[in-house]
């Protein structure tokens, strides 16, 4: 479960030691308040939720947008030629690119759809916003990248 | 899978109405070596988050995490009270048995009469020596 709530966090806070910090802070409070557990209908939205906050939190008390750090972009070498993973590489970063542009609640429901495999009733519980919201801020955030995607596609293999 | 089911899958997908499963029928197809040139793109968007689902905090988070929750060796209020018990029990028991007792010295009322009227006897003529006025 920490590696999806690290997860979380950075995506919205684009730094792994903030990243880390809110992930350990929320462990540690949900370790303190064990025997409340039973009581709680899901302990990973609980925790996804309380991550969430924390790092929006954690943003405002800034007042900065998340700047993404350096090095964090590596690609996995898959069996693929060099060419061919570089070009994996080339829209790996267009993709992140336009994921960091997203809206926050779209950011966060791809992230919890596509990364994690939620399913929407979990992504609304998490995000506390209704099944529609959600189903709208995928259908926008799909879009979007798609959209960036393709026209990055077309533009590179006209500068061929 | 069939291009005609892939196809009616993706547009499915593009319009958020694809179910979990469809997506991970949709994952595990462009994971796959036959993917058409026209399709490419979207191959490297779904291998780009089973990237990011690779992703993990450093090893370092635990042990910290672990370190913090660690039950630490802490004496509860039942020990606290019985160490105090101790403590106290044993300071009673020095104070009893350094604390001076009284013993008679005489068994007979007679004696002991006398003796004390001859240590005030004493007592008194010291007493009455520094009376007399000074010459």
């Amino acid at each position: 479960m920490k590696d999806k709530l690290y997860r979380l966090a950075l995506r919205l806070l684009l730094n792994g030691h903030d990243a880390e910090d809110v992930v350990q802070e929320v462990m540690i409070r949900l370790w303190s308040r064990r025997e409340e557990w039973g009581r709680w209908q899901s302990l990973e939205a609980y925790c996804m939720t309380a991550v969430k906050n924390g790092c929006l939190d954690l943003l405002r008390k800034r007042q900065l947008r998340p700047v993404r750090e350096e090095g964090a972009m590596d690609v996995n070498s898959h069996d693929k030629d060099p060419q061919e993973k570089m070009i994996a590489k080339e829209t790996f970063i267009q993709i992140r690119k336009c994921m960091d542009e997203l809206p926050q609640h779209q950011q966060l429901v791809i992230q919890l759809r596509e990364v994690e495999g939620f399913s929407y009733n979990e992504i609304a519980e998490v995000l506390g916003i209704s099944l529609d919201q959600v189903k709208v801020n995928l259908f926008r955030a799909r879009s979007a990248i798609k959209k960036s995607i393709t026209q990055t596609e077309s533009s590179w293999k006209e500068n061929r | 899978m069939e291009r005609e089911q892939v196809v009616q899958l993706l547009e499915k997908y593009w319009q958020a109405e694809t179910t979990v499963e469809e997506e991970k029928m949709l994952a595990e197809y462009f994971r796959g070596a036959d993917v058409p040139l026209e399709w490419e793109s979207y191959r490297d968007i779904f291998s780009f988050y089973a990237q990011e689902a690779e992703v993990k905090p450093g090893k370092e988070l635990e042990e910290r995490i672990m370190e913090r929750v660690r039950p630490r060796p802490r004496l509860g209020a039942a020990w606290w009270g019985a160490a105090a018990v101790i403590v106290l029990g044993l300071g009673l028991s020095l104070y009893q048995r350094d604390k001076p007792t009284m013993k008679d010295t005489y068994s007979d009322p007679q004696q002991a009469l006398a003796a004390v009227q001859k240590a005030l006897l004493i007592a008194s003529k010291n007493m009455n020596k520094g009376l007399h006025p000074l010459k």
